[in-house]
């Protein structure tokens, strides 16, 4: 979708939605809202709907920021612990291997 | 140039469309035309071009009453009556023409002359007709109508005569009539166009046979100015015309192949070829213009002849649209009378040339190869033929044109069978193809039996996984070591020559895993370092080939040098008892192996292996050999890994959380399941809680063990580990039982009693001896402290000897040993020392001596769990090995003999000797002063029953003792087979027997004489837990009778798994033995081709998949299809 084709107003709200969206757990989400929004955040001149819309995009980056590092931490210890048997890292794991460890 | 006036006579053709936009610009222009004239026509004229306005304004608001065309009309009109208004000073009422005017009107219209009325009349009535044909009833209709009247009224009035159609009056001079014509209104000359345009068109339409289309000069008529015209022109003109028509052929054919304007330019083109090859007598070829030649010969015949063509094209025309209408039929009689013509003019009939439809049929099959894959278009060609065949059959249906039509129809049918059912077959074959595939992998039965040859593996005859709190033990079966060379190893020299190469020298193309089929005893101290560290063993099927003989002195014992050593009391067990037998340092149990390992019991399918080896896999007088070859497939999964603590806490937690409730309805699916077994816990004297003991009773346990191993854990006859000691104390217990008198009033007396104990579960780090010291430190020994018992629970403390006999039947030279532990002997100095007198001179009448060994380290025994909570414990160990096991078989697969007399007797007097010292240790400890003697018979039994039988249940006597009460069915080798494993699931019978044995000895049946049958009998248990009554049958008799005893048994694990909070993986104290789950599989054996094999194969079925398509295609078509009445059509049968 071309957003440079809708009002000002419109993009705002596309930016807010998604940002709003994205704070249900989905990283994604918000990544693409970083993605989307950056250049019309970013880029252009600043009006008061590029301030708004300036805020949700660094909104967005902050929280896939923040899911990046817990995903790859969470797959670090994964990987690296769990298979060592250790106690806590069984609570990683849904499901248990048979067989092995 | 006069100044005559002369008239502008302008002929508007319109174009035959009825908007009328066009019509009210015109008739705005017509309207504002009066407009301008002379008021005395104004008037007239005025509301005239009302009236046309009128009707105009009706028209377009039927079409569409918003648009912008009729807004317009609409304000044309409203200005057109407002001028009528300032003319005539009235209002426009319709059917109210102006009267002032029109006597001038009329008046100018009558000094014209009737011809003009005359006109008028037929323009009104081609108008009204129109009118009509539109809309009958509208009120434009009705004026029309009304008009026309008034005209026929004038021109009655001018001319005296009725006006009759067709009958113009004859006076009036045109250039008269069109004069006043000229100036009486453009109205009336546009109406006269109007009509003159449809008179045309009616013409036209006779002419021709279709409507007049604008933009759409008629094509079929070009045949006739062709015609016309060719008479006149040489043969180069024709070729010019060609060039020409060639090319427009092509841009139609660009635009659009399959118009109808290009398939008349095909026509046409086509034609004027025809017309080339008369006039020049040769073809016509592009770039070759004709030398001009003798002027062409008109052919007036030929004239005559295309007409006929041109007339018949029109007919067939008319005939597709409605062969009954007006225009057919006299398009018909037209053809008609032109074929007379020809038949006066040429004096024959006519024939018809090769038709349009025959130049038709050629350009279909221009277009046929193109498309002759796609279906839809080989059809569409055959609808096209079909269409031209019932042309031609309709004009001639014998003529050469239908028959050649009915071919070209029949080839193309033909052509599209062809390719499409054989398509439709293959599609069919590769479909039953892939049904038969779906079909057999879902009913594999079917093709197992052929390629496999299967072998079932019992549960239990395979190595599994044990873990224990550190470490995981054992054999796993992955895809590595599921399939292998079957190999068989006959001796050493096989072992230590070839799996180092792994097998290369003699099976040098292969490069894959093997499995060794050896005898267990095969796995010897130089033998099983190779076989461990080999890389190319998938795994061992172990079988036995030999039994031992007692007195052989193999080293066979798949126990660690040094047995329990983690639980051994002693911190540093310096001693490694074991060491001349054990195979490895640290046992063959507690290894994590690569490979797998299979034993099978049965004979016969050693021979099946044996023999597949033999076969395929054996080498020619040491050479080598390729493949076939016998391959074998077996695995077992286990879904225990790691450790104890992992695996069973992620069991406990699978309990907890949700996966339980999913998959296996609340029961526990944890992938280990710790050690469990039942201990039997023989009292002579029940317990009971009676106030005259001032002093805590204390107790001499006779302690033994039911359990070993092997390296497959199952696999444990365990004769001289086991069964030896249980039969010596068994023997002991009866001899107490029968004379319990004695026995009771010594104890009671001294107030020292006995408990003879069968520990399981003692070779895995003392299950079945921790637990107990667990339950009594936790006064829940012999069971937790109820309202209802009566019972006086035995505590740690009241334990004051731990007296065990083990590995019975293999002393060297009558020479028994007497272990003491050294540090708590000066505990009780004379105590002691007094027992071993005791037993000193109990041994030395059965003519054994005895060892007294005092030591700092005692050998492995159930004391150990004692000693551990107890400081003042003793222990007292009956063997015949003084530092290291004599029996080399302890704890093996291998634990099973060879019977003959010589050895059964001196085995059975070592019992019996042995057992007469248990009693003697007893009687001294209790202060029986003679201390009786065992039943020899007794031993004679139970060691044909447990030793030499092949079966717990073979022997008379246990089958009595059963008494039919239990039927052992199970497929698990310790339900067919001999084992003294520990196991998991309670499966083993041999705890029952024991357990009926010790209720047999300790137990009587005299108080319980008026009990008569076994619900009566059970019914005295209740409420009270002394004595447990049991109704049994006598082993001697087979007379069940109500058994009172003190014999209870107790299903225990190890405490490791009940305490709370205990740290599985860092504390010792217990054992924390589990065994794995697994899923077994059964031995597959197949043969082993090389990959050449599998390319010839594919080759093959390629081959085979190709023949069978065409012998399929090669059938007639007359096998598959229907008769569908082309023979009939061919003979000229309508179709």
């Amino acid at each position: 979708m071309d957003i440079s084709k809708i009002t000002d107003t419109k993009k705002v709200d596309l930016c807010k939605k998604y940002f709003y969206i994205g704070a249900c757990c989905l990283p994604f989400v918000w990544l693409a809202n970083a993605c989307w929004f950056f250049s019309e955040a970013f880029l252009l001149p600043i009006t008061t709907h590029r301030q708004q819309i300036r805020r949700y995009v660094i909104g967005s980056i902050v929280g896939t920021v923040f899911w990046i590092i817990v995903l790859v931490s969470w797959e670090t210890f994964f990987q690296h612990y769990r298979q060592q048997g250790i106690e806590w890292a069984d609570s990683l794991t849904f499901v248990y291997p048979k067989g092995r460890v | 140039m006069s100044g005559v006036e002369t008239p502008l006579l302008l002929i508007a053709i319109p174009d035959g469309h009825t908007t009328t936009p066009a019509v009210s610009k015109e008739s705005q222009k017509v309207a504002t035309g009066p407009s301008t004239t002379g008021s005395s026509n104004a008037g007239l004229e005025i509301y005239n071009a009302i009236d046309a306005q009128g009707l105009i304004v009706r028209e377009l608001k039927a079409k569409d009453a918003k648009s912008q065309a009729t807004k317009d009309a609409i304000a044309k009109l409203l200005e057109l009556k407002k001028q009528y208004k300032e003319v005539t000073g009235t209002d426009h009422k319709p059917g109210n023409p102006p009267a002032s005017q029109a006597p001038v009107a009329a008046s100018s219209t009558s000094s014209n002359s009737a011809l003009d009325i005359y006109n008028a009349i037929d323009a009104q009535g081609l108008l009204v007709r129109e009118l009509k044909g539109k809309d009958a009833k509208s009120q434009a209709t009705k004026d029309a109508i009304a008009k026309l009247l008034e005209l026929k009224k004038q021109y009655k009035e001018v001319t005296g005569s009725d006006h009759k159609p067709g009958n113009p009056p004859a006076s009036p001079t045109p250039a008269v009539a069109a004069s006043p014509k000229s100036s009486n209104s453009a109205l009336d000359i546009y109406n006269a166009i109007d009509a003159q345009g449809l008179i045309l068109k009616k013409q036209y339409k006779e002419a021709t046979g279709t409507d007049h289309k604008p933009g759409n000069p008629p094509a079929s008529q070009t045949p006739a100015p062709v015609s016309s015209s060719s008479s006149n022109t040489s043969p180069l003109d024709v070729y010019n015309d060609i060039e020409k028509q060639g090319n427009i052929v092509r841009d139609l054919k660009s635009k659009d192949a399959k118009s109808q304007a290009t398939k008349d330019a095909i026509a046409k083109l086509l034609e004027l070829k025809k017309q080339y090859k008369e006039l020049t007598g040769a073809d016509h070829k592009p770039g070759n213009p004709p030398v001009a030649s003798a002027p062409p010969i008109s052919n007036n015949n030929d004239d005559l002849s295309k007409q006929i063509d041109a007339q018949g094209l029109i007919v067939r025309d008319l005939k597709s649209k409605d062969a009954k209408s007006q225009e057919t039929k006299d398009a018909i009689a037209k053809l008609l009378a032109l074929k007379k013509q020809y038949k006066e003019s040429t004096g024959s009939d006519y024939k018809p040339a090769p038709s349009p439809a025959a130049a038709a049929v050629p350009s279909t099959p221009v277009s046929a190869p193109t498309s002759s894959i796609d279906e839809n278009a080989l059809l569409k060609e055959i609808e096209d033929q079909g269409a031209i065949v019932r042309e031609a059959k309709s004009k001639d249906p014998k003529s050469q044109e239908s028959a050649d039509a009915i071919n070209k129809l029949l080839a193309l049918k033909a052509n599209f069978k062809k390719t499409y059912v054989v398509m439709t077959r293959i599609a069919i074959l590769v479909q039953i193809f892939i049904f038969f595939n779906f079909v057999t992998t879902i009913n594999c039965e079917g093709f197992f039996d052929e390629v496999f040859q299967r072998i079932n593996i019992q549960e239990g005859t395979a190595c599994y996984r044990l873990l224990n709190g550190t470490d995981q033990f054992g054999c796993h079966g992955t895809s590595k070591n599921e399939n292998g060379l079957l190999v068989e190893i006959k001796n050493e020299q096989g072992i230590f020559e070839n799996i180092g190469k792994c097998f290369k020298n003699i099976y040098p193309d292969y490069d894959g895993m093997f499995w060794l089929l050896l005898p267990v005893e095969m796995i010897k101290k130089n033998t099983v370092a190779i076989i461990k560290t080999s890389n190319c063993i998938a795994g061992l099927v172990l079988y036995n080939e030999k039994v031992f003989n007692i007195d052989d002195s193999i080293e066979a014992s798949h126990d660690s040098e040094c047995p329990n050593r983690l639980s051994d009391f002693y911190k540093d067990p310096a001693k490694n008892i074991n060491s001349k037998g054990a195979i490895l340092p640290e046992g063959l149990r507690d290894i994590h192996w690569d490979l797998q390992m299979v034993f099978i019991d049965n004979s016969t399918e050693i021979e099946v292996l044996k023999k597949c080896y033999s076969l395929f896999n054996q080498p020619i007088s040491g050479g080598t050999i390729s493949h076939p070859y016998c391959g074998m497939s077996f695995k077992l999964s286990n879904a225990a890994a790691g450790n104890s603590d992992i695996c069973y806490r992620r069991g406990i937690d699978a309990m907890n959380s949700l996966q339980i409730s999913l998959d296996t309805n609340g029961q526990n699916n944890a992938p280990c399941i710790p050690l469990v077994g039942y201990n039997i816990f023989g009292l002579p004297i029940g317990l009971s809680t009676l106030a005259n003991f001032s002093r805590e009773p204390t107790y001499m346990v006779l302690a033994s063990r039911m359990d070993s191993f092997g390296v497959i854990a199952d696999v444990s006859p365990g004769e001289i580990s086991v069964i030896t000691s249980l039969i010596a104390m068994i023997s002991a217990a009866r001899s107490i039982g029968t004379n319990f008198e004695n026995w009771s009033k010594a104890s009671k007396k001294s107030n020292k009693y006995l408990m003879f104990s069968t520990f399981n579960g003692e070779s895995f780090d003392y299950i079945g001896s921790s637990a107990t010291v667990h339950l009594m430190r936790n006064s829940e020994f012999p069971l937790p402290i109820l309202n209802i018992t009566q019972l006086r629970n035995i505590n740690l403390q009241q334990i004051e000897y731990v007296v065990e006999v083990q590995q019975l039947g293999s002393s060297k030279n009558k020479k028994l040993y007497a272990h003491v532990d050294k540090k708590r002997y000066s505990n009780k100095k004379e105590e002691i020392d007094g027992i071993l007198k005791r037993i000193r001179e109990s041994l030395v009448q059965d003519g054994y001596t005895i060892n007294m060994s005092i030591e700092n380290v005692t050998p492995p025994s159930s004391w150990h769990s004692f000693a551990k909570f107890d400081e003042n414990v003793q222990n007292l160990v009956i063997a015949p090995f003084d530092e290291t096991y004599e029996y080399g078989r302890f704890n093996s697969m291998l634990d099973k003999n060879t019977w003959n007399d010589e050895n059964k007797n001196k085995v059975k007097k070592e019992i019996e000797a042995v057992s007469n010292s248990i009693l003697s240790t007893a009687a001294q400890y209790v202060g029986l002063e003679n201390a009786t003697k065992v039943d020899e018979k007794l031993i004679d039994i139970l060691f044909e029953c447990m030793i030499v039988s092949r079966n717990w249940f073979d022997c008379d006597f246990f089958k009595k003792l059963n008494g039919g009460r239990y039927e052992f069915i199970g497929q698990t080798y310790s339900m067919q087979s001999k084992s003294t494993y520990i196991g998991v699931g309670g499966n083993n019978p041999l705890r029952f027997i024991l357990h009926w044995l010790y209720i047999f000895a300790l137990g009587s049946d005299r108080e319980t004489l008026n009990v008569k049958d076994g619900k009566s009998c059970m019914h005295l248990s209740e409420n009270q837990a002394v004595y447990s009554y049991d109704w049994q049958p006598n082993p001697y008799t087979g007379n069940f009778s109500c058994y009172r005893s003190s014999v209870r048994f107790n299903q225990l694990q190890s405490p490791a798994f009940d305490i709370e909070g205990y740290s599985i993986k860092n504390n010792r104290t217990y054992s924390t033995w589990t065994e794995s789950v697994y899923t077994i599989d059964s031995i597959k054996l197949f043969i082993m081709e090389d990959s050449s094999f599998d390319y010839i194969m594919l080759i093959l079925a390629i081959f085979v998949f190709i023949l069978s398509i065409f012998s399929i295609t090669r059938c007639k078509e007359d096998t598959f299809i229907i008769d569908e009445g082309e023979q009939l059509a061919e003979s000229g049968e309508p179709l």
